[in-house]
């Protein structure tokens, strides 16, 4: 008996083909898949190519259970850039991929943790809305921290 | 093009993970993430995210007369080193080499500064979070026990989920020969502010009002006297404390586990495995299960012989007929030393006489020195370990405490 496929689309418009039992293992495909069968092409207008890519390769993984925690972190691991990694946790989120997700962001939690605050705002793409007074007025209750 | 923003949910993941002195940066970042960072909901949220990545220890040991804390990482090594070091900014004030350390729970360490065997209500308590270098010194208590003679106290502290709030419980214990049992007929000796019924008197301070308030002693417990080198540990939301039955004649033989529920600020009392009624005994936790250490090194008197150790865990709270026994150590040929703390694991922290530490291991019981540069000390209760879990706890109440070096340029200036 062949196994069931199903098709995922990315925002730039590419196709990914999956086994439905992997593909499963993020909640809101299995839900997807429940309410209509998702016999079509399963839309992901916020997923680039790119990072599609890299959830395929994730959900692809041939992983005994004991050793699939350690299998997470080294797959974060190796790709470290902060923006892949957001990507990556912005799909799992979507996615609805708990594991993927706490390992994307723990990883960027640890590469943040000693940024300076212009740092932060640029990687995480916050824009500063305080002026330099009050900036300096938090700032000095801890001046030890920065 | 603007840049696009990640969801709030992503942010707060990943900020969640982050230790407390990166927050306390980022609450600088913006607005809203100044609201986040300070919300009870993030609170909790970061103290169970980062504590379950980071899973350390907190030890307190005394060298060179000198206080040092460490925050260890609890891992296979459980390794001492210049980075594992904490500043200590506090000086005991009375004649106590050091602070005697009520609890560390949530981030927050309760000492106290005794005079190191008894503590009074005239002692001043300090909670103080390491992580964020703040502290909270409480006001003292309203029931001034100098009125009375030969009082001890014993402090508890713990945390309460139900209303966010840390809280300190004060049993102020009159002289144990006028200590009666409820029941028994004889007059009481209790001076009057102790009232007719009360044999204990018992204050609670909570962190949200800054004010100490009296909470009733029940008359029902057979096992409430507690030994004045008193340790307590603090799980499943209640403080726990061995306890002796007071009965004159009884001759303190008779032992149970009295418990404080920080959250309905009842007492209780969880009976001990019966062979060991009357044993010392140290309580502990394993994971979250409520644990006993009975040694031959708990008692000083006697003879010694090599080492024994036991360890009993209770697989349901509060269900004596589940107390099990995890392992069971002799050590014919040394005399190991003081059982501290166990850890996640079940592995066993134990004090030399020397004040060096070592670790049982608990699956296959040999030992491995974790810290060895300890001088030797003839000082007892000094060394303390507990769970440490990074959390902005004090954030909003109490002072910084500022750290030797700033003191010193504040000084020069």
């Amino acid at each position: 008996m062949s196994k069931k496929t199903l098709t995922l689309m990315s925002k730039d418009k590419q196709l990914f083909n999956i086994e439905e039992h992997l593909a499963v293992q993020s909640v809101t495909i299995r839900n997807m898949v429940k309410e209509d069968g998702a016999s079509s092409v399963i839309p992901l207008p916020r997923v680039d190519s790119e990072t599609l890519a890299l959830v395929i390769e994730y959900l692809n993984r041939q992983q005994a259970p004991e050793e699939d925690e350690d299998y997470v972190k080294k797959f974060v691991d190796e790709r470290g850039e902060i923006p892949t990694l957001l990507e990556l946790a912005q799909a799992a989120l979507d996615l609805d991929i708990k594991k993927l997700m706490d390992a994307a962001c723990m990883k960027v939690a640890d590469l943040i943790k000693d940024f300076t605050l212009e740092e932060v705002r640029e990687a995480l793409r916050i824009e500063n809305d305080r002026t330099p007074e009050e900036e300096k007025a938090i700032r000095d209750e801890f001046q030890w921290a920065f | 093009m603007a840049v696009q923003l990640l969801p709030d949910e992503l942010i707060i993941e990943i900020l969640s993970m982050l230790p407390a002195k990166s927050l306390l940066r980022c609450r600088s970042v913006c607005k809203c993430w100044l609201n986040l960072i300070s919300s009870t909901k993030f609170k909790l949220m970061h103290l169970h995210n980062f504590n379950q990545l980071n899973p350390r220890y907190f030890v307190r040991r005394l060298l060179e007369a000198e206080e040092c804390y460490d925050v260890i990482f609890d891992d296979e090594d459980f390794t001492f080193d210049d980075a594992t070091q904490i500043e200590f900014p506090f000086d005991p004030i009375r004649i106590n080499l050091c602070f005697r350390i009520v609890g560390c729970c949530n981030g927050v360490v309760c000492l106290c500064d005794d005079d190191g065997y008894y503590t009074s209500t005239s002692d001043i308590v300090i909670l103080w979070n390491p992580s964020i270098r703040r502290k909270l010194t409480l006001t003292l208590p309203e029931f001034d026990s100098i009125e009375l003679e030969e009082t001890f106290v014993v402090l508890g502290f713990g945390y309460d989920k139900m209303s966010d709030d840390y809280k300190v419980v004060r049993l102020t214990y009159p002289p144990r020969s006028s200590i009666r049992p409820p029941q028994a007929s004889v007059h009481f000796l209790f001076p009057p502010m102790f009232g007719k019924n009360k044999l204990v008197h018992v204050e609670v301070y909570t962190v949200k009002t800054g004010v100490w308030r009296k909470v009733m002693f029940p008359d029902n417990l057979r096992c409430f006297y507690i030994h004045y080198n008193w340790s307590q540990t603090f799980s499943n939301g209640c403080v726990h404390w061995i306890a002796s039955d007071p009965t004159p004649g009884v001759s303190f033989s008779h032992r149970s586990i009295m418990t404080f529920d920080i959250t309905t600020e009842l007492f209780g009392e969880i009976e001990l495995p019966e062979f060991l009624a009357e044993e010392s005994l140290r309580v502990s936790v394993v994971g979250e299960s409520l644990a006993l250490i009975h040694s031959s090194d708990l008692n000083f008197d006697g003879l010694k012989s090599g080492s024994t150790y036991m360890v009993m865990v209770m697989k349901e709270y509060k269900n004596p007929a589940s107390w099990t026994m995890l392992y069971y150590r002799h050590y014919a040929e040394v005399d190991l030393g003081k059982p501290l703390r166990l850890r996640n694991n079940g592995d066993m922290i134990v004090e030399l006489e020397n004040m060096d530490l070592i670790m049982i291991n608990n699956n296959e019981g040999y030992y491995v020195y974790v810290c060895r540069d300890c001088v030797e000390e003839d000082f007892d209760c000094r060394t303390y370990v507990d769970r440490y879990e990074e959390s902005l706890a004090l954030l909003d109440v109490g002072d910084s405490v500022p750290n030797k070096e700033a003191m010193e340029a504040l000084m020069m200036n």
